[in-house]
């Protein structure tokens, strides 16, 4: 499957390089502000570093998208002080997952653009989280009956980032000549 | 905002849309809605004390990241974090229902709603006479 949006195939090593490191510098800063935010609800958060993963997939590679997110995770901890801690695992396996779900969805022959891409990894994200809440920290069976909640949640915020990240696309589409020149 | 969705998404991701948000919505309405009976609170998955929920009481226990008050009143249990990131434990409220679960994740509690009320509200039965 091809991404709806054709993504830079022209883009010099160096530009691409830059591209990523500018993705993953606003996905460390967009997780380090929301984190400062209060939430919205119990079960809601935004989660628009993901957005910026989006953006890495579409516009470079699925392996791009991988090294935005770990990039992300690694340096949101450190910067928020979660290095290690059972947070930084959920996070981590919350990144994972989403990655994953963008890389399987990605390839099955429908057309899935961002929004849907969008929210079936918010989706998965918040599941990997769950399994891993589970894992590591409540050993629990209780604690998936939080799940359909929780995704419901994610549902909201994965359309939310998808949408976003589709009007980041359209910009980016009329900077492609300039990006790829 | 409905025709700038119809625009941005193609018609799998609308798809995708619906069957999940019916997915959800299904998981979410079959749950159990009988009113329960105690409140069983876990840490790291050890159960910790079984709480009457027709007996109204706070109860304090030493979670992960500091004290974390369980409050019992009015046939429901809810938890009070101190410390907590987002605190979702807190903001899920009171919970009564059968089966129902709230969890402070960071805290590593968990409080559970077991068991058959006989006493829900004002508009149940009591009890059944034979």
């Amino acid at each position: 499957m091809t991404p709806e949006i054709s993504s830079l195939t022209n883009i010099s090593p160096l530009r691409r390089r830059l591209l990523l490191g500018y993705l993953a510098a606003a996905a460390i800063v967009a997780h380090v502000l929301e984190s400062a935010l209060p939430g919205l609800g119990p079960f809601f958060k935004v989660g628009l570093a993901n957005t910026f993963t989006l953006l890495a997939y579409f516009q470079l590679s699925l392996r791009a998208a991988t090294a935005v997110s770990l990039i992300r995770v690694f340096a949101g901890s450190l910067f928020l002080g979660t290095f290690l801690s059972p947070t930084f695992f959920l996070s981590l396996s919350g990144a994972l997952g989403a990655v994953a779900a963008i890389g399987a969805f990605g390839a099955l022959p429908v057309r899935l653009g961002p929004v849907g891409l969008s929210l079936l990894a918010a989706l998965s994200h918040m599941t990997a989280q769950v399994v891993m809440a589970w894992l590591l920290i409540i050993q629990h069976p209780g604690i998936f009956q939080l799940l359909p909640w929780l995704l419901l949640g994610s549902w909201a915020a994965g359309v939310l980032n998808g949408l976003i990240a589709k009007m980041i696309l359209d910009h980016f589409q009329k900077l492609k000549p300039i990006l790829e020149n | 905002m409905l025709a700038f969705l119809k625009s941005a998404a193609t018609p799998a991701d609308l798809s995708a849309m619906l069957l999940t948000l019916t997915g959800i919505l299904a998981l979410i309405l079959g749950g159990t809605y009988a009113p329960g009976a105690n409140a069983a609170i876990y840490l790291d998955n050890t159960l910790q004390a079984v709480l009457p929920l027709n007996q109204p009481v706070t109860r304090e226990f030493k979670g992960r990241l500091g004290p974390v008050a369980i409050d019992v009143k009015n046939g429901a249990a809810r938890i009070r974090e101190y410390d907590s990131p987002r605190l979702i434990g807190t903001k899920t409220g009171w919970i009564k229902n059968s089966g129902q679960v709230a969890a402070c994740v960071p805290c590593g509690l968990l409080i559970k709603i077991q068991g058959q009320g006989l006493h829900s509200g004002k508009n149940d039965f009591d009890a059944v006479a034979r």
